[in-house]
């Protein structure tokens, strides 16, 4: 018969094991911060890697990875490897918040990178914020990210304000154009952009759009919007759009007999624009927020290249990468090793966020970013734009200031 | 004004084709068969990525190019046939419906796999420049795929009632047992069927391809078709076609004159509308079961 002791018996001996795992694990572990041991960094990374945006997160991860490999082969920072631990979103907020649990909870990282696409980042920045871990936000352009302000998040590429205000510059400022229209699509990034080009296009040059029509992702008809758009009579265009649907839009605006310039916002100057657009995109103008493009033959370009084919891609790149979201991956994680680097051998999140807010103009990934910069206040690492032009072999360059 | 309206609905009636020609690849099955291939838009697309493939990678001509997909997306419907819908022919309908979906599944990640970054202009079969009649601009390319859309339901319904095969495959639909009775093939009838939809699925495909390009999610059309045939009437290939051309000319108008960002709910919202007062859709017949 069984007593009440022996019942309890094997609750107490639970007990005890879970506490003495703890404390050994607590003795095995001579660093206090969590994710770190005197041999390894975990990071944690969660974003796209299937559906429609994984063209952003795939890349962004293996960017990463290959920053991980390289730093890994020269034996780490203060000998301790890096890992990355990278889960899949499918461009979800619930999956997303979920990875950041899991990633926290589970696997104990010590700091996140890069991040996901802007609706599923800002899903998961409340537990984020909550949480105090620190996040180097490479792919999410959102103005959300620092609303409110976050000491822990940090950003490598110039927000969408910066995207918005220097595309009405360059179509309002210097082209002169008065009667603009503009076709975005109903994502936080469409959304977002075209609240943010429309007030500062009327704060700083007294102008409305004259049209601004709205798409689904996934539409492959742009009839009705492109005819309203035909029926305001506009001297310029704006297509704030991911690059594939922009193509298939300049297409179908042309075909109505729409033959005013157009313009691109950030998600345009990539290489699937000039394949859905043809020579019709011929001249397009876009927003572009890198010094390189990914697809040119520019030095800090092909020693990424060079890097990736030896530690990532030993037969060779799939097709249509590297891209630009190889190269924020890689970006992401360099600027989180300097800071893991700055931070010291002592690394605490602590350290690593003041470390962080010590850079000054460091350029990022050899050459592929614009130099960072942060600050106490201020964690949005760059706001420089420039602009791109399609030429006629249907590529990018970058146009020369005017 | 007149203008803009009568713009509105040409290039309506462009992307009703468009609707109408897929949705046709729907009603062929269901005439014949009483069932729902859900992996109809990504058998269009994997002809069209196919055709792609061909032309711009093995340099095939424009023509052995089309020759060569309708033959081997032939094959690909015997083959759904015959793992997808056969073995499963005496289970309920939604059973059927969702192997079908299955398969659409697996299609479109395999593309999506091998394909990932694949975005890519298909040549056209008639020419994209616009030309204006009065004050509407067309091209030839929708004015083609109207023609062609409204000469395949031509076609299909000639050969359903007036050809021995036509005849045989009604008699499968309406009672299979019956027709294995007088002697009709069901099995060989069932695989036809299917080829056929198939070839249907792949030329749409790539005639559509330089309209809404080449890639992995470019099936996603097939969902406005089955609503234009639902709305058209399911159980009539003349009612898929007007049901696709009127779905694509009221979702222009209503996107020009009303709202372009919510025209999608607004259709759906008519669609529920029209289903009610006639659920068998605008012209289909109401179906009597014999008891």
């Amino acid at each position: 018969m069984r007593t009440r002791r022996d019942s309890i018996r094997p609750v107490l001996l639970g007990v005890i094991l879970i506490v003495l795992v703890q404390v050994l694990g607590a003795f095995a572990s001579p660093s206090a911060e969590q994710g770190v041991t005197d041999s390894e960094i975990a990071l944690g990374m969660f974003a796209p890697l299937t559906g429609f945006l994984a063209p952003t997160g795939t890349p962004a991860r293996d960017g990463a990875m290959v920053w991980i490999s390289e730093v890994n082969a020269r034996g780490g920072i203060y000998g301790r490897r890096i890992r990355l631990i990278a889960y899949d979103d499918a461009g979800s907020p619930t999956e997303a918040v979920a990875a950041v649990r899991r990633l926290l909870s589970q696997d104990h990282v010590f700091a996140l990178v890069c991040g996901s696409a802007s609706g599923p980042t800002l899903a998961a920045m409340d537990l984020i914020r909550e949480t105090g871990v620190p996040f180097v936000s490479c792919i999410t352009a959102h103005r959300g990210l620092f609303q409110p302000f976050s000491r822990n998040v940090f950003r490598i590429y110039a927000n969408e304000i910066a995207q918005g205000r220097g595309l009405i510059d360059y179509v309002a400022g210097k082209k002169g154009q008065k009667r603009i229209a503009i076709l975005y699509n109903s994502t936080d990034f469409g959304i977002g952009g075209y609240e943010i080009m429309s007030a500062y296009l009327k704060e700083k040059y007294r102008l409305d759009f004259v049209a601004a029509e709205r798409y689904n992702v996934g539409d492959q008809d742009f009839s009705a919007q492109s005819l309203r758009i035909r029926q305001a009579n506009p001297d310029s265009v704006i297509l704030h759009a991911f690059a594939a649907e922009a193509g298939v839009i300049a297409r179908q605006v042309r075909q109505l007999g729409i033959l005013t310039p157009m313009y691109g916002g950030g998600g345009v100057p990539t290489p699937l624009f000039p394949r859905a657009a043809g020579n019709v995109g011929v001249g397009m103008v876009a927003v572009w927020v890198f010094p390189v493009f990914p697809e040119s033959d520019a030095p800090p370009v092909e020693a990424y290249k060079k890097k990736a084919l030896q530690y990532l891609f030993q037969s060779g790149f799939p097709v249509g990468r590297p891209s630009l979201y190889d190269m924020t991956g890689y970006i992401g994680a360099d600027v989180t090793g300097e800071g893991v680097r700055r931070a010291g051998r002592n690394l605490t999140r602590e350290g690593f966020i003041r470390a962080l807010e010590t850079l000054r103009d460091y350029v990022p990934g050899g050459g592929l970013g614009f130099p960072v910069t942060f600050s106490p206040k201020n964690h949005e690492g760059t706001d420089i734009v420039i602009m791109a032009r399609l030429n006629g072999h249907l590529e990018w360059d970058v146009l020369p200031p005017e | 004004m007149m203008g803009v309206m009568l713009q509105a609905i040409a290039s309506g009636m462009t992307l009703g084709s468009i609707y109408a020609l897929v949705g046709l690849g729907f009603v062929v099955i269901y005439q014949a068969t009483r069932t729902l291939n859900f992996a109809h838009g990504e058998v269009l697309m994997l002809g069209a990525m196919i055709g792609l493939i061909l032309h711009t990678e093995w340099q095939f001509g424009y023509w052995s190019t089309f020759a060569v997909v309708l033959i081997l997306i032939a094959v690909v419907g015997v083959v759904i046939e015959r793992v997808a819908y056969r073995p499963l022919i005496r289970a309920p309908a939604a059973t059927v419906i969702m192997s079908t979906a299955a398969v659409g599944q697996i299609i479109r990640s395999t593309v999506r796999i091998l394909r990932t970054e694949e975005l890519s202009f298909f040549p056209p079969m008639f020419s994209l420049e616009p030309f204006h009649i009065g004050p509407v601009v067309l091209t030839r390319l929708g004015v083609g795929i109207t023609g062609i859309a409204v000469f395949a339901v031509m076609a299909f319904t000639l050969f359903f009632r007036y050809t021995t095969m036509g005849t045989a495959m009604r008699a499968t639909s309406q009672n299979q047992t019956a027709a294995w009775l007088v002697g009709i093939s069901v099995p060989r009838i069932f695989s036809l069927i299917w080829a056929i939809s198939a070839v249907l699925a792949a030329a749409a495909g790539m005639l559509i391809a330089p309209l809404v390009l080449v890639r992995p999610d470019m099936g996603v059309v097939a969902i406005k078709a089955f609503v234009g045939a639902v709305l058209g009437g399911f159980n009539s290939l003349a009612g898929a076609v007007i049901g696709g051309l009127l779905l694509g000319v009221v979702e222009t108008l209503i996107g020009v004159y009303v709202t372009s960002a919510f025209k999608d709910v607004v259709v759906f919202a008519l669609l529920i509308i029209v289903l009610l007062v006639r659920p068998s859709g605008l012209i289909g017949r109401q179906e009597v079961l014999r008891v």
